[in-house]
């Protein structure tokens, strides 16, 4: 009959077997990968400088063997190298890059169930090669089952310019995750004016009701474009749409965009979305420059809202006849007015002008307002 | 015959430092790669080279603080300053510092080359 404690002898004997195994593994798993990546270095770093007398030489002696393009630190080595130079020698490594099949090669390795390493790094180097032969691959790569991938492709295919590229990673849009989509979103703007039309055409076919996540996407794009054939787009957002986001977005968006018809607009919408909406109101109202925007800015001074007052006396330091209205805030029996006022003629350098003034003896009212708000915060 | 020029590459940037390091010798000339301030003012204070193609952020000393620090201790050798950065501050302090030439990332290499040739006269 075997006792108690030697059956806790014999847990101890086995536990400690059990972890002294597992700790050999690590040691040889980690003692491997450092030995592959020390192999790694050294082949890029060989490959580096077969590249660089490639690009270097008008006829380089030693040409490079195709077996180099299954090595993962050539391709490193390669796309490294397109990032440090222009012009003819950029065309030197693409021409090396048909030579030796590369494109063929990663698309190969793309189109493979696994490894997803091997195939992440196929669609980085796809992207980073921006080979035309590979819009194909990359447009299906789009609907890839790992999501980086599908960056990676979008990515890819903005470095290219290819445009009928816009529509099919729009159509992705409202089914990413956020993080998809707002990279899927950088992409877009890379396309730059090119990508306007598609992207008014999405907001236009229902998007704002319909996939609304999607839609503050492409206005976010759309502002950051700035194309002023996007305004009546933009308009008709944050005139119609139901959802908040969706008119906070094109708020923004606009005071980028801009455009005659937008500060009446941004105007008439000022107080149908609570603070949020004011807050970017005023702050688009300052972007667009128009004075018919200067009585509501004004009256905002005063709003609840801090943020929105801060805004507002942004936007008035940023209009013309603005800072007027600003000095006359300073003698407001609102605190917060006169705190917001002063704030923003601070930040275009009013209080250094009003001290130069005073010290000279020419200190206007308004410069002894200022000085004395500023001395007793 | 005459004497080969020296050429001091200091650049973090292994692509870089590999790029300029073949193109150079393949022109003729003896290079020298170094990878960081510290190393690339130790190295350019020898006096040894004729001129010198710096990075203007590295670890360690930054390319401006490197030009300084030579102009300071009387060492006026011919520097080539690299960089992605052209803001204004960089490339007018850089000229004032004594740098002869300024070069942007990512550079055409044979524009590069001409301009290392006519800065060595």
């Amino acid at each position: 009959m075997v006792s108690g404690s030697e059956i806790a002898l014999l847990s101890v004997f086995v536990s400690t077997i059990v972890a002294s195994a597992l700790l050999f593994v690590v040691i040889v798993v980690k003692a491997v990968h450092r030995r592959r990546m020390r192999s790694f270095e050294r082949r890029y770093a060989v490959y580096l400088r077969l590249l660089a007398q490639q690009v270097a030489v008008k006829n380089p002696r030693r040409k490079l063997d195709s077996a180099v393009v299954t090595d993962p630190a050539f391709l490193d080595a390669l796309i490294d190298l397109r990032q440090t130079v222009k012009g003819p020698e950029v065309e030197k490594l693409d021409g090396l890059v048909d030579e030796l099949g590369l494109v063929a090669h990663q698309e190969k390795l793309l189109h493979r169930r696994w490894p997803p390493t091997k195939r992440f790094r196929a669609a980085v180097a796809l992207a980073e090669m921006g080979d035309d032969s590979s819009t194909a691959t990359l447009i299906t790569a789009l609907e890839d089952r790992h999501q980086e991938i599908r960056v990676q492709a979008a990515r890819g295919l903005a470095r290219m310019g290819h445009r009928p590229a816009i529509d099919h990673i729009l159509q992705r849009l409202g089914a990413e995750t956020p993080w998809v989509r707002a990279r899927f979103g950088d992409t877009l703007i890379r396309f730059g004016n090119a990508a306007t039309e598609p992207l008014v055409r999405y907001l236009r076919a229902g998007a704002t009701l319909a996939d609304p996540e999607g839609a503050v996407e492409v206005i976010r794009i759309l502002g950051a474009a700035g194309d002023p054939e996007a305004g009546p787009a933009l308009l008709d957002a944050l005139l119609h749409a139901t959802h908040p986001e969706v008119r906070l977005a094109a708020t923004s968006a606009l005071g980028r965009v801009g455009g005659p018809t937008a500060a009446p607009i941004v105007l008439a919408a000022f107080d149908t979305g609570g603070w949020r909406l004011r807050t970017r109101a005023a702050h688009a109202l300052g972007e667009l420059g128009d004075p018919i925007a200067l009585p509501r800015l004004e009256r905002a001074l005063s709003d609840p809202d801090w943020w929105v007052r801060r805004n507002a006396a942004s936007a008035l330091a940023k209009l013309p006849g603005g800072t007027t209205v600003l000095y006359a805030c300073l003698a407001s029996k609102d605190a917060s007015a006169r705190d917001a006022a002063a704030e923003a003629l601070a930040a275009v350098g009013a209080i250094a002008e009003s001290r130069r003034r005073a010290e000279a003896g020419l200190a206007r009212t308004d410069d002894l307002r200022l000085l004395a708000l500023v001395e007793a915060t | 015959m005459a004497d080969t020029k020296r050429i001091l590459i200091a650049d973090d940037a292994a692509t870089v430092a590999a790029l300029l390091t073949a193109a150079l010798e393949m022109d003729g000339y003896d290079v020298t790669s170094v990878g960081d301030g510290e190393r690339a003012f130790e190295e350019g204070a020898t006096g040894r080279y004729d001129l010198v193609i710096i990075d203007q952020l590295m670890p360690g000393l930054l390319g401006i603080e490197v030009i300084a620090k030579w102009r300071a201790a009387g060492n006026d050798v011919p520097v080539m300053m690299l960089s992605a950065v052209d803001d204004e501050y960089t490339v007018v302090n850089s000229l004032q510092l004594g740098a002869v030439d300024f070069v942007r990332k990512p550079f055409n290499m044979q524009e590069l080359l001409e301009r290392v040739r006519r800065n060595l006269g």
